[in-house]
């Protein structure tokens, strides 16, 4: 059994999805409400949880055993702010320096074993796999990964061996962008599968006949004026 | 010049696609779904944790990817619990991904034995990216002193175990976007070997593959479809796999679409080369 505040919510919910939606069949002001109410909330939203990370990071961090850090946290966050002085503007480039040092500071420590080493390590392949199919797998990755690099290797001329091997990259690459494009799709279905059936429930499906009745109506009222 | 499947209406192809959706939604077809290789790996990453080990979710997952990611981490929050694993929720990326970590920790704590505090806490946001992970990592504390309601952590008996990356079993990293689960691969697991693994949407899951192939990662769940998977296995399903025969059918409609769009613009080409003696 829905309650009634949740049954609004719902229908209201409902009604958003079904606006943006709407779009699809052509710019209304329909869709332009709810663009702005998502715009709205998503503001209001991220700065409501802004404050409370703020005032848990701050105020409520400080103790005696961890008194410097969360007050050194606060200054280096307030000289942010400086830049809307004019004056002191040049106050936000400690705090700049600060995070961007400590970002790439930490984030090099372990990158190239991570995203090179690793890497190159999973390419290295033997092919003494009691599977023949493991061992053509592996032969198929390491030609892709050979002629992909070849495709960006731009000192020797484009021909011969280098431009045969160039084109089998571009295949590789191609096949690459179409399992990219395909999981991008799936990734879009997936969120619009969701959507539908949150809609698909009672009572949110009701706002589907104000829907098509809008529509129809938009319809009847085309074919009259000739458009 | 013209071919009718190339004169059909964009907004028909919506409905058709919208339809795709909604009729196997109210009418389920109970079409098959495999299981791959790398899903079954994830599930095998949760069950190796000793009972009572430490789960970390990372959740980076923001309110636009809320609708494929929500029942991923439902799941595996419910399949921890259920394992008898500490469950400890919090996010590095964006503070409004902790209303996410908070909406899928209530939906499934009191029905899978969750008892907030005992075996499963929100830390709400870290700010910092990698530096607070690395933080994280090397003492919890220094980063962490209140919950995400503003508990002190001293006062959470689960906390009281949890000091360092020692005590971390595995990371289960939620990603939706550009280079997320490096991060605490470069932070967890490539300096102190913890094992990460966890799941993404699946706009990008073809980046993470290379990192599951090289055995960073141990397993990674899809979109939809790897929670759909990650049901199954756990033999619970649910919510995910109620989507997928949506799934299907939806792409089984765009790839006719597809196939019309190529046959008709085929056509064209060759009525235009015969019109005009130019291949086009």
């Amino acid at each position: 059994m829905v309650s009634t505040t949740d049954a609004i919510i719902m229908l209201f919910t409902t009604g958003c999805v079904l606006s943006a939606f709407s779009w699809l069949y052509k710019e209304n002001k329909w869709f332009t409400f709810t663009e702005y109410i998502l715009i709205g909330a998503m503001a209001g939203f991220k700065g409501a949880q802004g404050i409370v990370v703020f005032y848990n990071s701050t105020f409520r961090a400080i103790s005696p055993e961890h008194f410097v850090g969360p007050v050194l946290g606060f200054i280096a966050g307030l000289l942010m702010f400086a830049t809307f002085i004019p004056k002191l503007g040049w106050l936000t480039k400690y705090s700049l320096s600060i995070m961007i040092g400590t970002g790439i500071g930490v984030n090099l420590r372990s990158a190239a074993q991570t995203q090179l080493g690793f890497q190159i390590a999973a390419t290295i392949f033997a092919f003494d796999s009691p599977s023949m199919l493991v061992n053509i797998s592996n032969l198929i990755l390491l030609a892709a990964t050979v002629s992909v690099l070849v495709v960006f290797l731009f000192t020797p001329e484009t021909k011969g061996i280098v431009k045969h091997t160039s084109f089998i990259g571009r295949c590789f690459l191609m096949v690459a962008f179409g399992v990219t494009y395909g999981f991008k799709v799936m990734g879009g279905t997936s969120s619009l599968i969701l959507r539908w059936r949150d809609i698909l429930v009672w009572p949110s499906y009701l706002m589907l006949i104000p829907a098509v009745l809008l529509i129809a109506y938009d319809v009847m009222k085309s074919r009259n004026n000739g458009t | 010049m013209s071919s009718k499947s190339l004169k059909i209406d964009p907004r028909f192809i919506y409905l058709a696609v919208m339809l795709s959706i909604a009729i196997p939604i109210l009418f389920p077809l109970g079409l098959p779904i495999s299981i791959s290789e790398s899903s079954r790996q994830t599930y095998e990453a949760i069950t190796a944790v000793p009972e009572g080990g430490y789960v970390i979710f990372s959740v980076g997952v923001n309110y636009d990817a809320k609708g494929e990611m929500i029942y991923m981490l439902q799941d595996l929050i419910k399949h921890n619990l259920q394992l008898g694993n500490k469950v400890i929720l919090l996010t590095f990326n964006e503070a409004q991904d902790s209303a996410i970590a908070e909406e899928a920790m209530l939906a499934v704590m009191d029905d899978n034995g969750g008892v907030y505090g005992e075996n499963i806490v929100h830390l709400g946001f870290l700010a910092g990216l990698e530096a607070s992970m690395s933080t994280f990592a090397t003492d919890v504390r220094a980063v962490v002193n209140v919950d995400y309601y503003g508990t002190p952590v001293d006062d959470l008996p689960i906390m009281d175990g949890l000091r360092n990356w020692e005590d971390m079993d595995l990371i289960l990293m939620f990603a939706i976007g550009g280079d997320q689960p490096q991060g605490e691969l470069r932070q967890f697991n490539t300096p102190y070997g913890i094992p990460v693994s966890g799941g993404s949407v699946a706009g990008i899951y073809a980046n993470i593959v290379p990192f599951i192939n090289s055995g960073q990662l141990s397993g990674y769940l899809n979109g939809l479809k790897g929670t759909a998977e990650y049901e199954l296995i756990m033999e619970q399903p649910g919510e995910a796999v109620l989507g997928m025969d949506a799934q299907s059918l939806m792409s089984l409609t765009v790839i006719v679409f597809i196939i019309l769009g190529n046959f008709g613009t085929g056509k064209v080409a060759i009525i235009s080369s015969k019109t005009t003696g130019v291949d086009t």
